[in-house]
């Protein structure tokens, strides 16, 4: 089924218009979320040059296995992705739909994998306040990033899941044509958030290894 | 010719398109975990005050695939890559002088 037209939306005449200012628009919000993260970052890595020490001693109480899990699980998912986007372009309905369906059982892993991890996080105490079990103050500065890091990043990857599940169900449907613009923004975006990941994981999991 | 017959050669060429992305997506793939092997193993590799440096320089070069590959940067319009590399120059703004700034105290 190749019905371009019915992804054409006002007030764009032509369809490559559309996705040209849909491929626009999602980068600068790209642009605005690498800024964002950025503030984070930025604040881990004063508080991580003022406390080298602490913030080594407080990355190796983290759970490893579970973080190289779930970045082995994200960028999965963002092959798949990406691949379901070659599919929407080729006009392979099928490919398509289970290849957005694998994006979305991959990330619904990693939230169940981050939820045994907090879990784990919450039985030895790994929170700011009483009862913290490193006997240095900064440690818990170290736990303060990451759980507003970590729980930012959950939230952006829980809003990019239902995207990517209302993209298999609508293509599924053969509600929405496969030359949407949509399968490719939502697709910027799940990157986005792989990229964001890949990122946190050697500053949150790596530390005070060696 | 029934439309379903005029339709399938086409098919059967995008079918084998796609084979060939899938091929070059999965390489990509391949070396991304590769890298993220690479900086577990540096983790616990005795490189001192390094090893951080090493760890964020394999993530950053994972970021370049995803970027370049996955979000197809690589054959982008000027718009998309301006809009892209204008996010980078304002992070690099803030990290240059919040740094200026530590540096010249501790």
């Amino acid at each position: 089924m190749s019905d371009s037209a019915g992804a054409l939306r006002e007030p764009w005449q032509t369809l490559p218009e559309q996705a040209d200012a849909a491929t626009f628009g999602i980068w600068l919000f790209i642009a605005s979320e690498v800024l964002f993260f950025a503030a984070f970052f930025m604040a881990f890595a004063y508080l991580r040059i003022i406390h080298p020490q602490e913030f080594a001693l407080a990355s190796g109480r983290t759970g490893l296995a579970y973080g190289t899990l779930n970045t082995v699980l994200l960028l999965t998912s963002s092959l798949t992705m990406t691949l379901a986007t070659r599919a929407a372009a080729l006009d392979l309905r099928r490919p398509c739909i289970g290849l957005l369906g694998a994006t979305v059982a991959l990330g619904a892993a990693f939230l169940v994998v981050k939820g045994f991890e907090y879990s784990d996080d919450l039985d030895k105490h790994l929170y700011p306040g009483p009862g913290f079990p490193i006997p240095l103050a900064a440690a818990q500065l170290f736990f303060s990033a990451y759980w507003a890091i970590t729980v930012i990043h959950v939230i952006h990857l829980s809003l990019g899941l239902v995207a990517v599940g209302r993209l298999a169900v609508q293509v599924g449907r053969a509600v929405l044509p496969l030359a949407s613009p949509q399968i490719e923004v939502t697709a910027l975006y799940w990157s986005l958030v792989d990229m964001v990941w890949v990122l946190l994981y050697p500053l949150i999991y790596l530390g005070g290894r060696s | 010719m029934s439309d379903e017959a005029a339709r399938a050669p086409d098919e059967a060429a995008a079918k084998r398109r796609f084979r060939g992305q899938l091929a070059g997506d999965a390489l990509v793939w391949l070396a991304l975990l590769g890298l993220l092997a690479a900086s577990f193993g540096a983790a616990f590799a005795p490189l001192g005050r390094f090893t951080l440096g090493v760890c964020l320089g394999l993530a950053l070069a994972q970021v370049a695939l995803l970027g370049l590959v996955f979000m197809h940067l690589r054959h982008a319009r000027t718009l998309i890559a301006l809009t892209a590399g204008a996010g980078l120059v304002f992070v690099a703004v803030m990290f240059t002088f919040t740094l200026n700034d530590l540096f010249t105290r501790v």
